[in-house]
């Protein structure tokens, strides 16, 4: 249960008997361990536990709780064994059936989920549509060795069905026969496109791009900014409403404050705070590790809970690195990969290394051409005066209403105007944006934010322009992909419309997958 | 995969361009709706508001929320009124674009390639008033072209469905039809 590494097995045979000859996508012994997928498969035992707490969710907790409230106060103490052996055996029951008749296989390139107690549902899922399948190992999961698959489809926003637990290595298998069916679509559709493809899908060579030591994580963890201790606040504060005890303290500390109360508050906060992403990081993000081969990549983690993430490298869409003025200094970036469905991949704490070699997998960086130079491009300086305008105006407002109330000190409200204006003089100063075979945008007020995402996948270019822009002939432009978007604002309007016509020649002069 | 990728810079001169000029205007009747419904909303607020102030005390209170919600209302109007000369649409061999806004002027832009459905839209005063609205759908954003006349919406859906087909599919054999031609599988056992 150490490291949640699939083993280098042999692969599985994924269609034997029910899908016809027209390809065998992977050749190789099926294991003596390995279930045959192509045959139809229950779940673990263990899910009968999963699909009643999803019935008892279903049926909502509060509705639950309302019946058995009714009961204790209509009945004695006897009644409520009665009844809650009662509604136990139900559910157990309900839940058994559920069990029962759900069975899931591999046939034809398609994964075939088969449900229904009353009314059986068939669906079928063809491999290459899959957007991701994840694995996940709850703690519950963890006690029976069993893991929890959901699959994800670019048809809706939520996942299309989740098998709530089943053995870890039928799992595996099943992930690998998706992904290697995918792969075997994808040889389908390059092969006629000459020289691009040929090699890619079927065999099944794990490359480690990037393996987090606990040393890293703890790096990382300490350089994440501290505002867990922020979510607790208001919690406090709200908590404070239902007790007696805590008014009291509230009433005596702001009878006997202290100025110095002020600093300890905030260095507890931050404390906390460092803490609470220490122990949330070294949890979640246990040997986090990012795997890839030909077509996908896997994303794996967890101490308590293990998760597993795969998806095609096609998928991935935005990549978003982030980096605060600390993990700057050590040299430390938080990279996001936006993909299609619900699987984003996050990865805390890589280094340039790291980024390098997601950056190439992802294909942005470009092999051919040696353009991929640093971002040079930047963006008008109106927008500062934008600012300051607006500022000073709300600011203005503000200090009139709150005039007869407060006096002079409402001309506080004019320092609005000039910390907003010299934050935005320090960001448009720092913005710098580029678009060559991607579009790129670097952000910088406090954190860095570099956001990039190839042109070629574009969904839909936007050229907008507000009315202090159009008086400026300023625009701004807009690259909206399947996952998230990159957006350049206040740019002269002739390069907003250049950049525009450079994605859509990109878009639609690919013919390269671009999902 | 990025081996074998060629990625020369592309000179922007060369592009073609997407010129305001070649843009359609819509029918403008399709912002009729936006424009009563504005107005009549205006009036019976004020009307409300008067009825309010006749009966309140501090005559301000009704006078302020009631002016507030005719203003915004009037506002509507007025900016569906000054719409109806910006929309506008141009469909080209490999994208379509629609253009819009009063305030945020915008004109967005979707490749034929990555259009995932197309759908001709008709309520019931469209349908009275014998106007479509085409849906073009991406994984991304959406664009809706009101104010069309309906036939027209028909080919201009048929035409982006015919083209994201066409420029979607490079190869002769779509491996999604061929593993939909296989027989189905035998049920499963219970």
């Amino acid at each position: 249960m150490s490291a949640p590494t699939p083993p280098p097995s042999p692969q599985p045979e994924p269609s034997a008997a029910t899908s016809s000859a027209a390809r065998t996508p992977s050749p190789g012994a099926p294991e003596s361990s390995e279930v045959d997928l192509s045959k139809p498969q229950r779940q673990s035992k263990l899910a009968v536990i999963f699909l009643a707490v999803s019935i008892i969710r279903k049926l909502g907790f509060v509705q639950a709780g309302v019946l058995l409230l009714l009961f204790v106060r209509a009945g004695a103490a006897l009644s409520i064994g009665a009844i809650t052996l009662v509604v136990v055996g139900v559910l157990g029951f309900l839940s058994y059936l559920t069990w029962r008749n759900f069975t899931f296989q591999i046939s034809g390139g398609e994964l075939v989920v088969e449900r229904g107690v009353w009314s059986t549902r068939r669906l079928s899922i063809p491999a290459e549509r899959i957007q991701s399948l994840s694995i996940e190992q709850e703690l519950l999961h963890r006690v029976f060795g069993a893991v929890k698959v959901t699959v994800d489809t670019a048809g809706s926003d939520s996942s299309e069905f989740e098998l709530s637990a089943i053995k870890r290595p039928v799992a595996e298998q099943l992930q690998r026969v998706v992904l290697a069916e995918r792969s075997a679509a994808d040889v389908a559709v390059l092969m006629p496109g000459s020289k691009t493809g040929g090699v890619a899908g079927t065999q099944q060579s794990d490359t480690v791009v990037l393996m987090h030591s606990s040393k890293r994580l703890v790096t990382a963890a300490l350089t994440a900014w501290p505002v867990a201790a922020l979510v607790l606040g208001p919690i406090a504060v709200v908590l404070n409403q239902f007790s007696d005890v805590s008014e009291t303290v509230v009433d005596t500390a702001t009878r006997s404050f202290e100025w110095w109360w002020i600093p300890a508050g905030i260095s507890t906060a931050v404390m906390l705070g460092v803490l609470f992403n220490l122990a949330g990081t070294l949890i979640q993000d246990h040997q986090l590790t990012l795997r890839h081969d030909d077509q996908t990549l896997r994303r794996t983690s967890g101490l308590l809970s293990l998760t597993s993430q795969a998806s095609a490298i096609d998928r991935v869409q935005v990549v978003t690195s982030t980096q605060n003025p600390l993990q700057y200094r050590v040299g430390l970036t938080h990279v996001k990969l936006a993909t299609i469905g619900s699987g984003d991949l996050g990865f805390i704490g890589c280094d340039t290394k790291q980024i390098t070699e997601v950056r190439r997998l992802t294909e942005l960086t470009s092999t051919v051409t040696a353009t991929d130079e640093r971002p040079h491009r930047r963006v008008s300086t109106a927008r500062i005066w934008l600012t300051l305008r607006n500022t000073f105006l709300a600011a203005v407002a503000g200090a009139t209403l709150v005039w007869p109330l407060l006096g002079w000190w409402a001309m506080l409200m004019m320092l609005l105007p000039i910390s907003t204006s010299a934050a935005q003089w320090r960001r448009v100063r720092n913005f710098r944006w580029q678009v060559d075979h991607r579009l790129i945008t670097v952000d910088h007020l406090v954190d860095r934010v570099t956001t990039e995402a190839l042109i070629r996948k574009a969904n839909a270019v936007t050229v907008s322009q507000t009315i202090f822009e159009r008086r400026r002939n300023l625009a701004s432009v807009t690259l909206a992909t399947a996952a998230g978007s990159v957006r350049v604002g206040m740019l002269p309007l002739d390069e907003a419309r250049a950049v525009r016509d450079v994605v859509l020649h990109a878009a639609e002069t690919t013919r390269r997958r671009w999902i | 995969m990025a081996d074998s990728f060629a990625n020369d810079p592309i000179p922007v001169d060369g592009l073609p361009l997407l010129d305001d000029a070649d843009f359609t205007t819509v029918d403008p009747r399709y912002a009729n709706p936006s424009i009563f419904a504005g107005l009549a909303i205006s009036i019976v607020a004020a009307g409300i508001t008067a009825v309010m102030v006749a009966q309140i005390e501090p005559v301000i209170v009704p006078l302020l929320i009631g002016g507030t919600i005719v203003l915004i209302a009037l506002t509507r109007a007025v900016i569906a009124l000054i719409e109806r000369r910006v929309a506008a649409y141009l469909l080209r061999e490999h994208d379509v674009s629609f253009r819009n806004g009063v305030i945020n002027r915008q004109v967005a832009t979707i490749p034929l390639a990555r259009v995932q459905h197309v759908s001709v839209n008709q309520g019931p005063i469209e349908r009275a008033q014998s106007l479509a609205t085409l849906a073009v759908n991406s994984a991304g954003p959406d664009l809706a072209i009101p104010g069309l006349i309906p036939e027209q919406a028909e080919q201009l859906k048929q035409f982006i469905i015919k083209h994201s087909e066409a420029t979607t599919d490079d190869s002769s054999v779509d491996p999604g039809l061929e593993t939909m031609a296989q027989p189905l599988p035998p049920p499963p056992a219970p």
